[in-house]
C-alpha cells in the first residue's frame, strides 16, 4: 500500500489542504506548531478512523482535532494505491454519524461494498495500536542515557517474549497473579473442615433425638395419671361408704351389746349351754317323775321300816306288850312263821330291812334336796336365759321356738359382724391400693416432671439443631464460594501458564526470526560494525562487535538509536511478511543523530527499503543531506 | 393451605433471611385475620405447617392465632418438614377447642357432626411415605360432605391416582407439599402452595384458596386463590451492550427493581456484550436490592478472532489461538482463563494513547 495524497477539508487547524506524496522517500518539514503531528493524526484517522476513547479522563482525538473556525467540515479524502489500483478513502468525522467511504478509481470509482472490513485487510489487520507499536515510529521515549537502554532491553525483552514492544509479559503475569491473591483472600480454607465437624454435630443430635429416652410419653403418662386418680376416687368413694355401712351395722350390733365377734361367741355359747342345763329340767313332767320316784322310794322305805317292825315284834313278842300290839297277834301269825323258818335270825333280816329302809329314806331327802336346789338353780338359769331372749329377740319367754329365734338372731349377727369384718378388710384392701395407687402417682408425678424435663432437653436440642443447619447452610454457601474462587484461581492459573508458554514459543520462534532480521538491519545500518543481536534466555542484550559481545549498557546513545530503528524496521517487516508493504512513518526519530549518522542512515532508508516512507521532520537537514547525496525524494513543507 | 413452613428463614445466607422468617409469620397471621373476614367455616392445612419439628414457641405461636377464630375449625395434617416423631413435642400440645390435629396413626376421618361434614386426613410420619394410603381411603356414600386433606402426590410422597381420587365422593381435595399454587382435579383437587415463596424457585403470587360447598350438592364452587405473600421472587433479564459501565448497569438493575418493589428478591440475568474492563459481581449493585441470583451470562467485548488476526504475531494472538487450540469446545474455566490472560495483556501492554 501507498499513500498517493491527502486532501485535508477540515481537520484541527488545516482546511482545505491537499499533500501529494511520492511512492519512495517523503520528508515532511515543518517548524514547532506548523501541523505535522496534525498530518500525522489525519493519515492515521483517514487509516483507522477515530474511536472514542474509553477513559473519559484522557482528551478525545475526536474532538482534539474539531476543525478551528464554525461551518467547518471535519472530513477529508486519502488517495492510496493497492495490488496496482487505485483507491480513495472518505471519512466525515462525527461521534453519532462517521462516515467511510472508499472509491475504486481505477475501476470507474465503484464503491467498495464493505468499506471497513476492505480498508482491515489492506491495512494487514493491523490495529490501531499495533500501527503505532510498528510501522509509525517515533523517538524512544525518554532522553536520559540510562533510561534509553532500559526503554530498549524492555522492548527486546519485551518483543522476545511477547512479540511486541509494549506488551510485557512480566506485568501481565503479577497483573494475573495480584488478581489471584485478592480472590485468594476470600478463600475460607477451614469452611469444608467447619462444614464437615457441623454435619458431624447434626448428626451427633440427631441420633440423640432419635434415643428411644426422648419419646414422648407424656400423652400416655397423662392418661395413666388420669385412669389411675379415677381408680383412687371410686376406691376411695368405696372405702366411705363401706366405712358407713361399718358405722351403722357397728351401732346395731352394739345395740345388742356385741362390741366384738368374740361377744357373740360367748353369748351364743352362754346361752346354748344355759339353755343345754336348762333344757332338762325346763320340762314339768320331769319334774313331777321326780316327785314320784321320791314319793315311791319314801314308801319303800317306810315298807322296809314298817317290815321290820313286824318282823321284831313277831321276833320279839315282848316288844309287842310293850308296845301293846297283840291284836296283831294271828294276824301275824303267818309272818312268824315265816320267820322262825328262816335259816338265820330273823334279827338279820330286820338289821337289812332297818337299813335299806333308812337308806331309802336318806337317799330320797337327799334326792329331794337335790331336786330342789335344782329347781332353784333352773329358775335361775331361766332367768339369765330369758333376760338374754328378752334383749336379744324382744320375748323372755324361754322356750324352744325362742331358742331358735334366738340363734337366727346369733347367726344374723354373725353375718353382720362378719360383714363388717369384711368390709373392714375389704377397706383395708382398697386403702393399701390407694396407697400403692398414690405412691404410683407421685412416681407418675416424678415421671411426669421428668418427662416434661426430657421435653425440655428435647426442645433445645431441635433449636440447637436448627441452629447447626441454618450455620451449615452459611457454610455450604461458603464452600460453594470457594469452589468458585478456587475455579477462577484455576482460570487464572491456566492464563499465566499459557502465557509462559506462548513466551517460550515466541522466545523461540518469532524471537529467533525477529533477531535475524534486526542483525541483518543492524549491520546495514552500521556498515557491518555490530553485525548480530543476541538475546539469552535471560533476555540479556547483546551485540557482537568485532567477534565480541557488546552488552547494551556500554553502546553510544546513537547506537542504541540504530538498533531501535533495526528493531522497529524488523518488526514491520516481520508485520507485512508476505503480503504489501505498508508505509512507514518516521517521526522526528533523527532529531538526536549527528550528520555522519543521519547521512547514512538516510542513504539505507533509500536504497534498503523498498516501501513507502514519510519522515516529518522539523529540521532541514534531511533535505540538504539527501540533495547533497543526490538521492531522489519529495519534500513537503507545511 | 399448605407449606406454611413456620420456622423457616428462606435464602439463609441473604441479609434479608431474618425479615422472610418475620414475613411468613405476619402472612400466617394475615390468612387467619382473612378466615375472620370471610367468615369460613373451615381452615385446612394440608401439611408442613412448620419447617421441622415445632418447638413450643411456634406451637403457642400459632396456637393463639387459632384462638382467636374460635368459630372457625381448624383441621391439620403433618406433612413430610414436620412429620410426627415419637418425640414430637405436638403429641401432648394441647391445642384449643377448635384445632383438629390429626395425631392418630389410625385415625382417618374427622365427623363434624353438626355441620354434617367428615375431613378425612392423615399425618406424617417420616420424611418419606411411599404407601398410596390415599388410594385406601375411601369416604361412604352417605349424606355427609366429605373433604380430604392430604400431602405429597409424588413418588416417595404418598403416591395416588388421579383418576381413583376424582371418582371417589370427595368434595373437596387440599393438597400439600407443592410450593407452588396448582389444579390437580379443576373444581376438586388444589395444591394452595406455601403462603410465601420459600426459594427461587418459588417464582408467582403465593396465598391461600378460598371455596364454597354447596350441601345439597355437595359440590365445591366459587373456588378462588387469595394472594397473600408480601414478596415476590422475580426474575429480571437485563441485556448491555459493550458501552455499558458499572454505573450505567448498576442504574438499570436499580430502576427495574424498584418499578418491581425493593422488598422483592430478584434473580437476575445479564446477557449481552460488556465492557472487558468491567466485572459484573454483587458489588456493583446497591446493596438494598435484594439479589438472590446473579447470572452473568455476558460476553466481554473482546473479539477474539479479530484481535487475534490484529496481532498476528505477539503474545495478545498467539495467546488467543493456543487457549482456542486447547479444545473444540471450551470449558467454562478455559473461556475464563482466555478473557482473564487476554485481558490482562491488554490491560498492561503499553500504548501510547
Amino acid at each position: 500500500m501507498k499513500i498517493k495524497s491527502i486532501n485535508i477539508n477540515g481537520f484541527g487547524k488545516f482546511k482545505d489542504k491537499s499533500i501529494s506524496l511520492s511512492d519512495g522517500l517523503n520528508i515532511v518539514y515543518g517548524n514547532n506548531e506548523a501541523g505535522k503531528s496534525t498530518t500525522h493524526t489525519f493519515i492515521k484517522s483517514m487509516l483507522f478512523g477515530m474511536k472514542r476513547k474509553r477513559t473519559k479522563a484522557q482528551s478525545d482525538t475526536l474532538t482534539k482535532y474539531l476543525p478551528w473556525g464554525d461551518n467547518m467540515n471535519y472530513e477529508g479524502t486519502l488517495n492510496f494505491s493497492y495490488n496496482g489500483k487505485e483507491y480513495q478513502i472518505h471519512r466525515i468525522f462525527s461521534k453519532d454519524e462517521p462516515f467511510l467511504n472508499i472509491q475504486n478509481l481505477t475501476e470507474k470509482n465503484k464503491n467498495i461494498i464493505n468499506p471497513e472490513m476492505y480498508l482491515h485487510r489492506v491495512l494487514n489487520n493491523l490495529s490501531i495500536d499495533s500501527f503505532d507499536n510498528t510501522i509509525s515510529i517515533g523517538q524512544l521515549k525518554t532522553t536520559q542515557d540510562k533510561s534509553i537502554i532500559d526503554e530498549l532491553h524492555k522492548f527486546i525483552a519485551n518483543l522476545n517474549t511477547s512479540g511486541n514492544m509494549n506488551i510485557n509479559i512480566i506485568s501481565a503475569i503479577n497483573f494475573l497473579k495480584n488478581k489471584r491473591d485478592s480472590i485468594s483472600l476470600n478463600l475460607k480454607s477451614d469452611a469444608n473442615k467447619i462444614y464437615n465437624k457441623q454435619l458431624g454435630n447434626i448428626k451427633i443430635i440427631e441420633r440423640e433425638l432419635s434415643n428411644k429416652n426422648y419419646e414422648n410419653k407424656l400423652p400416655e403418662l397423662l392418661q395413666k395419671k388420669a385412669s389411675e386418680s379415677r381408680k383412687i376416687n371410686s376406691n376411695n368413694d368405696e372405702i366411705e361408704e363401706l366405712k358407713q355401712q361399718n358405722i351403722e351395722k357397728k351401732l346395731m350390733l352394739e345395740s345388742y351389746g356385741f362390741t366384738s365377734k368374740e361377744d357373740i361367741d360367748t353369748l351364743s355359747k352362754q346361752a346354748n349351754k344355759i339353755y343345754f342345763e336348762y333344757k332338762p329340767i325346763m320340762n314339768t313332767n320331769k319334774l313331777f317323775s321326780n316327785c314320784i320316784i321320791n314319793v315311791v322310794l319314801i314308801t319303800i322305805g317306810i315298807i322296809f321300816i314298817v317290815l321290820s317292825f313286824l318282823f321284831l315284834v313277831v321276833t320279839y313278842p315282848d316288844i309287842a306288850t310293850i308296845l301293846n300290839v297283840n291284836n296283831a297277834k294271828y294276824s301275824l301269825s303267818g309272818i312268824t312263821s315265816f320267820i322262825l323258818s328262816l335259816p338265820f335270825h330273823p334279827i338279820i333280816l330286820i338289821g337289812i330291812f332297818i337299813c335299806l329302809g333308812i337308806i331309802l329314806i336318806i337317799g330320797d331327802i337327799l334326792l329331794l334336796f337335790n331336786n330342789y336346789q335344782n329347781i332353784n338353780k333352773s329358775n335361775e338359769v331361766r332367768d339369765v336365759l330369758a333376760d338374754i331372749f328378752n334383749q336379744h329377740i324382744n320375748d323372755d319367754e324361754v322356750s324352744e321356738e325362742n331358742m331358735l329365734l334366738f340363734k337366727k338372731h346369733i347367726s344374723s349377727m354373725k353375718k353382720i359382724s362378719k360383714s363388717v369384718d369384711e368390709s373392714e378388710a375389704r377397706i383395708n384392701l382398697l386403702t393399701n391400693e390407694n396407697n400403692t395407687l398414690l405412691k404410683n402417682q407421685s412416681d407418675v408425678d416424678d415421671n411426669i416432671k421428668s418427662q416434661e424435663r426430657l421435653q425440655y432437653d428435647v426442645e433445645q436440642k431441635y433449636n440447637e439443631l436448627y441452629n447447626l443447619k441454618n450455620e451449615s447452610e452459611k457454610i455450604k454457601q461458603e464452600i460453594s464460594n470457594n469452589e468458585n474462587i478456587n475455579k477462577e484461581i484455576e482460570s487464572i492459573d491456566l492464563a499465566i501458564e499459557t502465557i509462559n508458554n506462548v513466551a517460550n514459543d515466541i522466545h523461540v520462534m518469532f524471537g529467533t526470526h525477529l533477531n535475524k532480521s534486526t542483525s541483518s538491519y543492524l549491520s546495514a545500518l552500521t556498515n557491518n560494525k555490530y553485525d548480530s543481536l543476541n538475546v539469552d534466555d535471560n533476555l540479556n542484550v547483546t551485540l557482537n562487535y568485532e567477534g565480541k559481545k557488546i552488552s547494551l549498557e556500554s553502546l553510544s546513545t546513537g547506537t542504541i538509536d540504530q538498533v531501535y530503528l533495526a528493531l522497529r524496521l524488523a518488526i514491520s517487516d516481520i508485520i507485512c511478511f508476505n503480503k504489501e508493504k505498508l508505509p512507514l512513518l518516521f517521526d522526528d526519530c533523527f532529531a538526536m543523530y549527528d550528520n555522519d549518522r543521519l547521512k547514512s542512515t538516510l542513504e539505507f532508508l533509500h536504497n534498503n527499503i523498498d516501501t513507502q516512507i514519510i519522515i516529518f521532520s522539523c529540521h532541514t537537514r534531511e533535505k540538504e543531506l539527501l540533495s547533497a547525496l543526490g538521492l531522489d525524494f519529495n519534500y513537503i513543507e507545511i | 393451605m399448605s407449606d406454611i413452613h413456620i420456622g423457616m428463614s428462606p435464602d439463609t445466607t441473604m441479609f434479608w433471611s431474618d425479615d422472610r422468617a418475620l414475613d411468613i409469620k405476619e402472612t400466617f397471621a394475615n390468612v387467619i385475620k382473612k378466615c375472620k373476614e370471610e367468615k369460613i367455616d373451615f381452615l385446612l392445612i394440608s401439611g408442613d405447617l412448620f419447617n421441622h419439628q415445632p418447638l413450643t414457641e411456634e406451637l403457642n405461636f400459632v396456637n393463639d392465632l387459632f384462638k382467636t377464630i374460635s368459630d372457625i375449625k381448624v383441621i391439620i395434617i403433618a406433612g413430610s418438614s414436620d412429620h410426627i416423631k415419637s418425640n414430637s413435642l405436638v403429641l401432648n400440645y394441647k391445642f384449643a377447642d377448635n384445632v383438629y390435629y390429626f395425631l392418630d396413626k389410625t385415625e382417618y376421618s374427622f365427623k363434624v357432626s353438626n355441620k354434617l361434614v367428615v375431613i378425612h386426613g392423615f399425618s406424617y410420619y417420616s420424611l418419606e411415605d411411599t404407601t398410596p394410603i390415599i388410594n385406601s381411603i375411601t369416604p361412604e356414600n352417605d349424606n355427609y360432605i366429605h373433604i380430604l386433606l392430604a400431602y405429597g402426590g409424588d413418588k416417595n410422597h404418598t403416591p395416588f391416582d388421579i383418576n381413583k381420587l376424582d371418582d371417589k365422593n370427595y368434595s373437596y381435595i387440599a393438597l400439600g407439599s407443592k410450593h407452588n399454587y396448582e389444579v390437580l382435579i379443576d373444581g376438586k383437587a388444589y395444591y394452595s402452595g406455601s403462603i410465601e415463596p420459600l426459594d427461587s424457585n418459588d417464582i408467582g403470587d403465593h396465598g391461600i384458596i378460598i371455596g364454597e360447598i354447596n350441601p345439597n350438592t355437595k359440590r365445591a364452587h366459587n373456588i378462588r386463590f387469595e394472594k397473600m405473600s408480601k414478596v415476590s421472587y422475580i426474575p429480571v433479564n437485563i441485556k448491555i451492550n459493550g458501552s455499558n459501565s458499572e454505573e450505567d448497569i448498576s442504574e438499570i438493575v436499580m430502576n427495574e427493581t424498584i418499578r418491581y418493589g425493593l422488598n422483592n428478591i430478584f434473580k437476575i440475568k445479564i446477557t449481552g456484550y460488556r465492557n472487558p474492563d468491567i466485572e459484573i459481581t454483587r458489588d456493583i449493585f446497591d446493596e438494598k436490592i435484594r439479589i438472590v441470583e446473579l447470572t452473568d451470562n455476558t460476553i466481554p467485548k473482546y473479539d477474539f478472532i479479530k484481535l487475534s488476526s490484529e496481532h498476528p504475531q505477539d503474545m495478545i494472538g498467539a495467546f488467543i489461538r493456543k487457549m482456542i487450540s486447547r479444545n473444540d469446545n471450551l470449558s467454562d474455566i478455559e473461556k475464563r482463563a482466555l478473557y482473564l490472560g487476554t485481558h490482562a495483556l491488554i490491560k498492561t501492554s503499553e500504548n501510547k494513547d
